[in-house]
């Protein structure tokens, strides 16, 4: 069954009223589908998957969603709705292995741990499943590793094992989030592969959070960009990468440095910075730094408009073969 | 002026103690343990180059950058500048040719001082020798020179984001008018829109203030868009040296081109990477002869007795490889991979 | 003045409360000259025939003397203000010494390392070992002894204040300390350092600064601790000489009359003083939670 955002909203409650941090973020991730959700620091990603699993404090609060997970629609506003929802029907693998794990218990106690919160078995059992979680993650030696503390692991292999917490429920849904960012690149490589055999195993949907553009080119089947809160574009991946429509897309793509060329020049770099919550500019929140931005551009939103099996939000896209067009200015600020 | 490259490490080497109580070391009498952060290092680099450094972590090459600006002080080898020596740490250096060196340090956001207000902050160097009229004019040039303004000479750091900050301590190394900045991951904590810019800042200060650089990185790609010789270390050592386009399109050590097929390649969507298998060891336990043969598809039964040494290889490259070292040089890698394309 | 306002701005009300409360203590004995009734300290005022007399809402009491006298006709409130006076002057500045040879002990510490880290702090750890009311008699006691009588009258106040400045360093050495070993990975001091900066511009220039949080933080509620040791030392006798009486003194004066019930001759100094260190830590309670940024509410 798929799984499917509906509407998300997030504000931040300040002085002088609520302001919004993620707006309107809607997906549908099909079993075996991987979402990339990319965008920058403060884009809204991050908030969007705690938006997902309800784990937001005041100021911070959901101001609507409805997340549909095994034929169920849930309320996210609604926290009491939404806590049964963790790790039962989304899981979460976050950044950092390191503070995710308990570092007084043995990571074997914590997978039966988790296991028995979530399904009805016993100690013998879930040690049992615990073990072949840890050998289906790829953990080496998994007998040997069930009695070892976080601190005795290294990186790569704490942020198996929080995979496998993860899928412990076997949840529809899965949430990673920048859960390769923290590693080496040679782990990185290993652990993408791992989620790659997961998600064809297991069938899950997952939604890679990520700022970086190669993870996502690498995993995802498909790419959603968000800017200042909002989803901007969504695309098949395949399609984003060779002909994005969404000037900041094409923007973003280009200023990835890359191995070979010539190597002198400059950085096709985005003027500007993105705007912070609470002080976006009116009409379409990247006109400032937008080279195709019109008057309609600075007055009127762009509203996210599907075009077949994709999304956009733009007055001036791009269309294909345009990448002969210079995206932007080549110094930036 | 003395002859010899600008800038030349010979056999560096660097050995931090693990510190044990006192009585276990009275009573087992085990050797005392060190952790060969850098080992044997000899590298040159000429006046207005850019050295690209690359490595996972622990590979020893922030450690590196620390004992060039001083921050720490080489158990053994020798760092020649400009023809000098340079003994001890920043404090022993006499302050002149110390002051010829600075840094870029990785993370914005605890290498600016939150108290003090951005005026004082670009200026830090040249405290006391201006009057304050003339260090606010400092302030403004170094401001403009970083693509920042005016307006921002009172405010304090929380005010800026990353990316702007990363700017603020370049203009606060180049106050001191150094001849050699020593990047450390000055990009690696911002995005990437962000990290064009501030690489696109670097690259155009030194072409106008004829600067060399040593840039630290474990992102292969950045440091192929900056150097003009890339060194890669692995467990303390260099392992190959070459100059940037040789290195790229074709590497010869086994861990260079491993890792090369590790980074992830946006314009190939779909495609999976090889990776490495095994994890790097710990720099207090590296493996007998070549650190790294266990994780090596080219391993012979000499790799894992004898060291090999950095040799040169033709080409202008340097290798530490024994099966590598001794073939003829130039096999395109498998895979075709990312380092051939033009991007 | 940027940390006085951050430290304000996370403060709940109670907080708010008892730093109002500490203010105007604070003005009250400052200004003890002129708003107090009478100039106990000067003999000649007082006259014996106005002994013993109750508060002037009891049967037998007179307003101009709000809250009675002792046996010698002093106004148990101008007492009050001048022992205010000259207990918080004593806390103050033992808490100010404390902080200072902490500040010094814990920063060198921390920014040299090695052996002059472990000599101090080894000192340290010996001196914890010591309750601060034995020490202070300790160095109260050698005072005593050796200084001729005259000098040691002279000398009183500040030896107290030496005494209990030395038994409260340590905290704040280690604080600093502490602080230090964590400023010294911050890029900015390895940036000065780079620079070539001498070590003393960086330590009073960037570590410093940015130690004074939680330096600030033990100085509030170390005060309250001085100005209870002080008034234990004074009720114990061996603490400032009686001519000039501090808050303890009178409540050892007046404890000695309260079997023949004149009880406001120790009631109002006690709850004056109990009143001042309830505030003062309350405030400083307060003052650590304003300063922790976790208590207020961010978004990243």
């Amino acid at each position: 069954m798929s799984v499917a955002l509906e509407g998300l909203k997030v504000t931040l409650r300040r002085a002088g009223g609520e302001i919004p941090l993620v707006e309107d973020v809607s997906f549908r991730i099909d079993p075996g589908q991987v979402l990339g959700l990319v965008g920058e620091s403060g884009a809204g990603k991050s908030l969007t998957a705690a938006g997902l699993i309800g784990l937001v404090s005041p100021p911070v609060r959901i101001a609507g969603g409805k997340l549909s997970v095994r034929g169920h629609a849930v309320s996210l506003e609604d926290a009491r709705a939404v806590r049964p929802l963790r790790g039962k029907a989304v899981g979460f693998v976050p950044q950092d292995p390191f503070t995710s794990l308990d570092p007084l218990f043995p990571v074997g106690d914590q997978l039966v741990e988790t296991l028995r919160a979530h399904l009805p078995l016993d100690r013998e059992a879930a040690r049992e499943r615990a073990l072949r979680l840890l050998a289906d993650v790829g953990l080496p030696s998994p007998a040997e590793r069930f009695e070892h503390y976080p601190h005795q692991l290294s990186g790569g292999m704490r942020q198996r094992v929080a995979i496998a917490l993860a899928l412990c429920a076997e949840p529809p849904l899965v949430v990673a989030d920048e859960c390769t960012t923290a590693l080496d690149v040679s782990t990185q490589a290993q652990i993408v592969s791992l989620l790659a055999r997961l998600v064809e195993e297991h069938g899950v949907s997952v939604l890679l959070i990520t700022h970086d553009l190669g993870v996502v080119a690498e995993l995802a089947t498909e790419v959603a960009i968000m800017y200042a809160g909002r989803i901007v574009e969504r695309a098949p991946v395949h399609r984003l990468i060779r002909s994005p429509r969404h000037p900041y897309t094409r923007a973003l793509l280009e200023a990835v440095p890359r191995v070979g060329g010539e190597g002198g020049g400059a950085l096709p770099a985005i003027p500007g910075t993105m705007p912070r919550p609470g002080e976006l500019p009116p009409g379409c929140a990247f006109h400032p730094r937008c080279p195709r931005a019109s008057e309609r551009c600075r007055t009127e939103r762009p509203p996210l408009e599907q075009r077949g099996d994709a999304e956009l939000a733009c007055w001036h896209p791009l269309e294909e073969g345009d990448a002969s067009e210079p995206s932007s200015g080549g110094r930036g600020a | 002026m003395p002859d010899g490259p600008f800038l030349e490490l010979r056999a560096v080497t660097k050995h931090f103690p693990v510190p044990r109580p006192l009585l276990g070391r009275v009573v087992s009498r085990a050797p005392a343990v060190v952790v060969r952060a850098v080992e044997s290092v000899s590298l040159s680099l000429r006046a207005g180059d850019t050295l690209g450094v690359v490595g996972e972590s622990g590979c020893g090459k922030t450690t590196l950058g620390r004992l060039l600006v001083g921050l720490e002080v080489p158990s053994g080898g020798e760092i020649h500048f400009r023809g000098q020596s340079l003994q001890g740490g920043a404090r022993n250096r006499p302050r002149a040719l110390q002051r010829r060196i600075q840094m870029v340090f990785q993370d914005p956001y605890a290498s600016l001082d939150p108290r003090w207000r951005v005026r004082d902050i670009v200026t830090e160097p040249v405290v006391g020798e201006l009057s304050a009229t003339a260090r606010r004019e400092r302030a403004v040039q170094l401001l403009r020179q970083v693509g920042l303004s005016d307006a921002d000479l009172d405010k304090h750091p929380h005010q800026f984001s990353g990316g702007q900050r990363q700017r603020l301590a370049i203009a606060r190394a180049l106050c001191a008018e150094p001849e050699l900045v020593v990047c450390d991951e000055p990009t690696s904590a911002l995005d990437v829109s962000v990290q064009a810019q501030v690489l696109n800042l670097l690259k155009e200060t030194q072409a106008r203030l004829g600067l060399s650089m040593v840039f630290i990185s474990h992102d292969l790609a950045v440091v192929s868009h900056v150097s003009t010789s890339v060194a890669v270390m692995y467990l303390g050592r260099v392992v190959e040296w070459a100059p940037r386009a040789v290195l790229f399109a074709a590497p010869t050590h086994p861990y260079t081109r491993a890792l090369l097929e590790t980074i992830p390649d946006v314009r190939r969507p779909g495609r999976r990477r090889a990776a490495i298998p095994g994890e790097v060891p710990s720099a207090l336990a590296p493996p007998p002869g070549c650190a790294f043969h266990p994780r090596c598809p080219l391993a012979e039964p000499r790799c894992r007795v004898e060291r090999p040494e950095l040799r040169p290889l033709g080409g202008g490259t340097l290798v530490a490889c024994h099966v590598v070292g001794e073939r003829a040089p130039a096999e395109p890698p498998s895979g075709g991979g990312s380092s051939t394309s033009a991007g | 003045m940027g940390l006085l306002r951050g430290l304000l701005d996370g403060t709940r009300r109670g907080t708010r409360l008892a730093l109002a409360l500490v203010a105007a203590y604070v003005l009250l004995a400052a200004g003890a000259r002129w708003v107090a009734p009478q100039p106990v300290q000067d003999l000649r005022s007082l006259d014996l025939m106005n002994s013993s007399i109750p508060p002037a809402w009891d049967a037998e009491g007179r307003r101009e003397f709000l809250l009675g006298t002792d046996e010698q006709g002093r106004d148990v409130l101008s007492g009050v203000l001048f022992g205010l006076r000259l207990s918080m002057g004593v806390g103050f500045a033992a808490v100010a010494l404390a902080m200072v040879i902490g500040l010094a002990a814990g920063l060198l510490s921390g920014y040299r390392g090695g052996w002059l880290d472990a000599f101090l702090m080894r000192i340290a750890d010996a001196q914890l070992t010591f309750p601060a009311i034995l020490v202070a008699m300790l160095l109260d006691g050698v005072a005593r002894s050796v200084l001729p009588r005259s000098v040691h009258e002279a000398l009183g106040v500040p030896v107290v204040i030496g005494a209990i400045a030395l038994a409260q360093w340590v905290p704040f050495a280690r604080a600093a300390r502490v602080g230090t070993l964590v400023e010294r990975e911050k890029g900015y001091v390895q940036a000065a350092q780079v620079m070539a900066r001498p070590g003393r511009s960086i330590l009073l220039g960037h570590v410093l600064p940015n130690v004074l949080g939680p330096i600030v933080v033990i100085a509030t509620i170390g005060l309250g601790n001085a100005i209870l040791t002080e008034a234990t030392l004074s009720f114990l006798g061996v603490g400032i000489p009686p001519t000039s009486p501090s808050l303890g003194t009178l409540v050892r004066n007046g404890s000695a009359y309260l079997p023949s019930g004149a009880w406001w001759m120790v009631v109002f100094p006690g709850l004056a003083l109990a009143g001042l260190v309830l505030a003062v830590n309350v405030a400083g309670d307060g003052l650590r939670d304003g300063l922790d940024p976790k208590q207020r509410s961010a978004v990243s």
